[in-house]
């Protein structure tokens, strides 16, 4: 259960490529050409770098939750997730397991429950069936940039989410999730890359713990 | 006659049950019934369980046809406690369950912390999660349960899990380029009832055609004790047709190709259905079911039975009327019937269900043919036809000639060095294997796809287990968690990947209150670390006061393993709490392991009291083993016995001639058997057993025949073929044991019948 916030976050970042031809049917009058143009190059996103800052706003706490890192996503293996801000940690995600290494080396881990990966990788493959299944999608396109507004219909993502934002130009820049009880994450990424485009040795390392 | 075929036909409507669990012809282990209770319980539990995955190289297809078959499962009332989609009410039922003890509920990691005082450690690990993305944060879940000790509780709980994953609410993996999806079930009845297994094969087949129709290539793969059951009892059925249908058709072919006349083959006909309906009355109405083995065993009863329809049919080809055929051979099948009958007699002695089965069955059934031939076809007058059993009686005639021609000397020495050779040669090479594991049919289908589904979901449960016994449920969570602690030494060891009991899911009330008490020194400690967390991440002064109230008091109530129970989420863990299920009275549970790398290190770890390591598959290979050792007495004592009667009736001198056959006979198969690298267990020691029965009718029809040995020699010769056939076909089986008990009846038979007219010849000299 903890998981499906991951899932939805990521189901929201790359399934965006897979809405091409969906919002195209959904509205005519917008200009697709700049929409594809961005999808397309998501689409080829087999890897991709980016510096994200995480804000999570809990009502029940008097300040934001705030965390600063790297993420580097690799189709077909998984997610580094590296906090490097307040706290220094690195979480592995991957098909199985959700694995975290301490600064002092500690590992733990445990199963990945709610796997994103099996998910998030048919998505990243054009397969949007799956996101067809669980939101209702709503969209607004102008030249600077695009923002999809996705509203889940399905248990359990509707009792824990009320609606996932995602802003982007270029790459994704922006995901906002509001929760049922009105608490809300927002990722803000930035410095997006898709370069250097091989997974590197320590990156290796990490998917084989 | 009648009451037994009525008795029959009422039991094959209601479904006769066959057996083919080895487990069910073994006797009740030595240990105490509670233990007993244990394992038959756990057994039908694991029994039940079975696994399927659907899988397809597009995950969409791999879900639909899940979906198919999942529905089909529903439809066919065939199967409880299914898993399929997990959805968040499943989720939320869990956690509300816990959710009234979360500050009595701690990890294994937090109690470790906690014990040793790191309470720095402790909430630095409560930040990690905060700022962790996959974990799923709510103010609600925030204030309940701030430091995460549940939501980490729970996550213990998964541990297990294999490599599957929640996708679209159900469990799916990818593997070698497929997506899997899990479905698992309980078969509702008994495994081994034929009604069952046919009704199981009914739904597999006609869903795996459904799922098939949606697209081809999806796979469908599938484990559980059910399929061992159901090739267990295809491949038995199977054999035993093959033995069977052989066995008759040799029998017809011989009996029209002697005697050439139909009214000899539908009298054999009639001794042999009688046999075999009034064997399997008995058995049926003695045990309640036939097990697979006594089939086995039995259907080798048609080749025996047999004997004395070839006898009198014999008998009468040398002219006698029906009355004096029948005075002819009366002494001679009256003995051979008393002998086997006695033969089988010794095996019901020993206290094994299994042997007591095939000892009443095939004592009934012997008998029933017996009487058959004695009463039933002197009643019955047909004309014989001598023409092509003339050429056969020439042959015997002469065989006869050149062993008249063996000097008695020399028989003698012939005797006593085959006797010391063979002796010294079992003695030498005696191999034996009493590894339940190697008597089943290794179905390469069947494990070939347990093998597949294993590495898949990367299941490794084990057979081995502990049992814990108690006076109360307390006392029994107790003693597990005592075991947790030299079990987590040996999981750290690397002996063990992990195990799992319910102490894991609904701890002991001490280890509760335990928990809160760490909690509460924790909190209130002078060590700030945990307040110093709460005020950092900006917890509001009022809740923090809150949560401390929380431990001023210690709480009344804890968790308690029957609320656990009574939610459904338990269902997949229930079998680990057997209860008070027995007459004992005592509480049982038992702590199931999974990876066991180093069994001694299991084995050899100090147990709380009344914990003990079951090994399963060790105890009835142990169990075979002294069963084996008591089989060779009683094998002993029944040739003995035999001998016996033989000198009784024939003296010392004469009985040693009628008695070497079918005692060379065992010996020479035995050590055929030996050199072919056939291992002795107890089921192919039970066909030394057989040797006797059969092999010493072939001597005292000899011993008891009058005149003309040449007729005698052909009722032995045409027994014997159709006993060879039936064995013959037998040592062809699939099944380890079934085809060492057909190379050893195989053997020995061809042996007592080359020997058997020497127990007449000395008998004519003296």
């Amino acid at each position: 259960m903890k998981h499906y916030f991951f899932i939805l976050i990521f189901c929201a970042v790359f399934s965006i490529s897979s809405y091409a031809e969906n919002m195209n049917v959904l509205n005519n009058s917008e200009p697709q050409s700049n929409l594809n143009n961005i999808l397309q190059k998501l689409q080829k996103n087999t890897v991709l770098r980016s510096q994200f800052k995480q804000a999570r706003y809990l009502k029940i706490l008097s300040k934001p939750i705030i965390s600063e890192g790297q993420l580097n996503y690799f189709s077909g293996k998984g997610i580094i997730w590296k906090i490097q801000t307040p706290i220094k940690s690195t979480i592995i995600i991957s098909q199985n397991k959700i694995t975290e290494i301490n600064p002092d080396g500690q590992l733990t881990s445990r199963v990945n429950l709610g796997s994103i990966y099996t998910l998030l990788d048919a998505l990243f493959n054009g397969n949007d069936k799956t996101l067809k299944q669980n939101f209702d999608i709503s969209y607004n396109i102008s030249t600077q940039q695009w923002i999809l507004k996705l509203t889940p219909t399905s248990a359990p993502l509707n009792k824990i989410f009320k609606t996932i934002e995602i802003q982007g130009q270029q790459q994704i820049t922006r995901i906002t999730l509001i929760d049922a009880n009105s608490d809300s994450t927002v990722i803000s990424l930035h410095s997006t890359d898709t370069k250097p485009l091989a997974i590197s040795a320590t990156e290796e390392a990490y998917f084989a713990l | 006659m009648l009451l037994t075929l009525a008795y029959l036909t009422n039991h094959f409507i209601n479904d006769i049950k066959i057996e083919n669990n080895i487990v069910k012809l073994l006797p009740a282990s030595d240990q105490q019934a509670s233990v007993q209770q244990a394992i038959k319980t756990i057994s039908n539990n694991i029994g039940r369980k079975i696994i399927f995955l659907i899988g397809n190289k597009d995950k969409d297809k791999a879900l639909d046809s899940a979906k198919k078959f999942h529905s089909s499962l529903l439809n066919s009332n065939l199967f409880n406690h299914i898993t399929y989609a997990i959805d968040n009410k499943n989720l939320k039922t869990i956690y509300q369950l816990y959710l009234p003890y979360k500050n009595m509920l701690l990890s294994k990691q937090h109690r470790n912390l906690l014990t040793k005082k790191k309470y720095e450690l402790f909430s630095q690990q409560a930040l990690h999660s905060l700022y962790n993305p996959t974990t799923l944060l709510s103010s609600s879940q925030l204030e309940n349960d701030p430091f995460f000790n549940l939501i980490d509780f729970l996550q213990q709980q998964n541990a297990l899990s294999n490599n599957f994953s929640l996708d679209n609410n159900q469990l799916i993996t990818h593997y070698n380029n497929y997506y899997y999806v899990f479905i698992s079930a309980d078969i509702i009845d008994d495994i081994y009832s034929i009604d069952t297994q046919n009704k199981f094969t009914f739904f597999y087949e006609h869903t795996k055609k459904l799922v098939l129709e949606l697209d081809k290539h999806t796979q469908v793969l599938s484990m559980g004790a059910t399929h061992y059951a159901i090739e267990g009892s295809s491949s038995a059925k199977r054999e035993i047709s093959t033995i069977g249908m052989g066995s008759l058709i040799g029998i017809i072919l011989l009996v029209l190709f002697v005697f050439r006349s139909l009214t000899p083959l539908l009298l054999s006909l009639i001794s042999i259905s009688s046999g075999i309906i009034v064997g399997l009355s008995c058995s049926l109405y003695f045990f309640g079911e036939v097990h697979l083995f006594t089939l086995i065993f039995g259907s080798s009863l048609i080749g025996v039975s047999i004997d004395y329809s070839f006898h009198y049919f014999s008998e009468r080809l040398s002219g006698a009327d029906n009355h004096s055929t029948i005075k002819n051979i009366l002494p001679g099948i009256s003995m051979g019937m008393i002998s086997s009958v006695l033969a089988y007699l010794t095996l019901s002695t020993s206290n094994f269900p299994g042997l007591q089965q095939i000892s009443v069955f095939s004592m009934s059934g012997l008998i029933a043919a017996y009487c058959c031939v004695v009463f039933f076809y002197p009643a019955i007058s047909f004309k014989n036809n001598t023409l092509a059993s003339a050429f056969i009686i020439a042959i015997n005639k002469s065989i006869i000639k050149w062993w008249l021609t063996i000097g008695i000397t020399k028989l003698k020495l012939f005797i006593i060095f085959s006797l010391i050779s063979l002796t010294t040669f079992i003695y030498f090479n005696l191999e034996t294997d009493d590894d339940i594991r190697n008597l089943r049919n290794q179905s390469t289908r069947v494990t070939g796809e347990e093998t597949i589904v294993k590495n898949i979901i990367q299941a490794n449960g084990e057979n081995q287990f502990y049992l814990i016994q108690a006076e109360s449920a307390e006392m029994a969570l107790q003693k597990e968690e005592q075991l947790f602690e030299s079990l987590d030494k040996l999981v750290s060891k690397n002996a063990l990947e992990a195990y799992q009991a319910t102490a894991l899911f609904s701890p002991s009330r001490q280890r509760q209150l335990e928990n809160f008490n760490l909690l509460k020194k924790a909190i209130s400690s002078d060590n700030p670390s945990l307040q110093n967390y709460l005020k950092s991440i900006g917890y509001p002064e009022k809740k923090i006061k809150s949560y401390l109230t929380q431990f001023e008091n210690t709480p009344t109530t804890t968790l308690n393993v029957s609320s656990w129970l009574s939610n459904e989420q338990s269902s997949n863990m229930k079998f680990h709490w057997l209860g008070k299920e027995n007459t004992d009275n005592i509480y049982l549970s038992i702590v199931s392991l999974y990876g066991i790398h180093d069994l001694n290190a299991l084995k050899s770890i100090t147990l709380p009291e009344k914990v003990s390591f079951v090994d399963y598959v060790e105890d009835i290979s142990n169990i075979l083993k002294q069963y084996r050792e008591q089989a060779s007495y009683l094998i002993i004592f029944a040739y003995l016995l035999i001998f016996s009667i033989l000198c009784l009736r024939y003296g010392w001198y004469k009985a040693i001639f009628v008695f070497t056959p079918p005692l060379l006979a065992a010996l020479s198969a035995v050590a055929i058997a030996l050199s072919m690298g056939i291992k002795i267990n107890y089921f192919n020691s039970l066909a030394v057993i057989l040797i006797l029965g059969i092999g010493i009718d072939y001597s005292l029809f000899y011993a008891e025949q009058k005149k003309r040995a040449e007729f005698t020699m052909l009722a032995v010769l045409l027994s014997a073929i159709t006993t060879i056939l039936a064995f013959g076909l037998l040592s062809l089986s699939n099944t380890p044991v079934l085809h060492s008990f057909g190379v050893i009846v195989l053997c020995g038979i061809s042996v007592a019948f080359i020997l058997s007219p020497m127990s007449n010849l000395k008998a004519n000299k003296t």
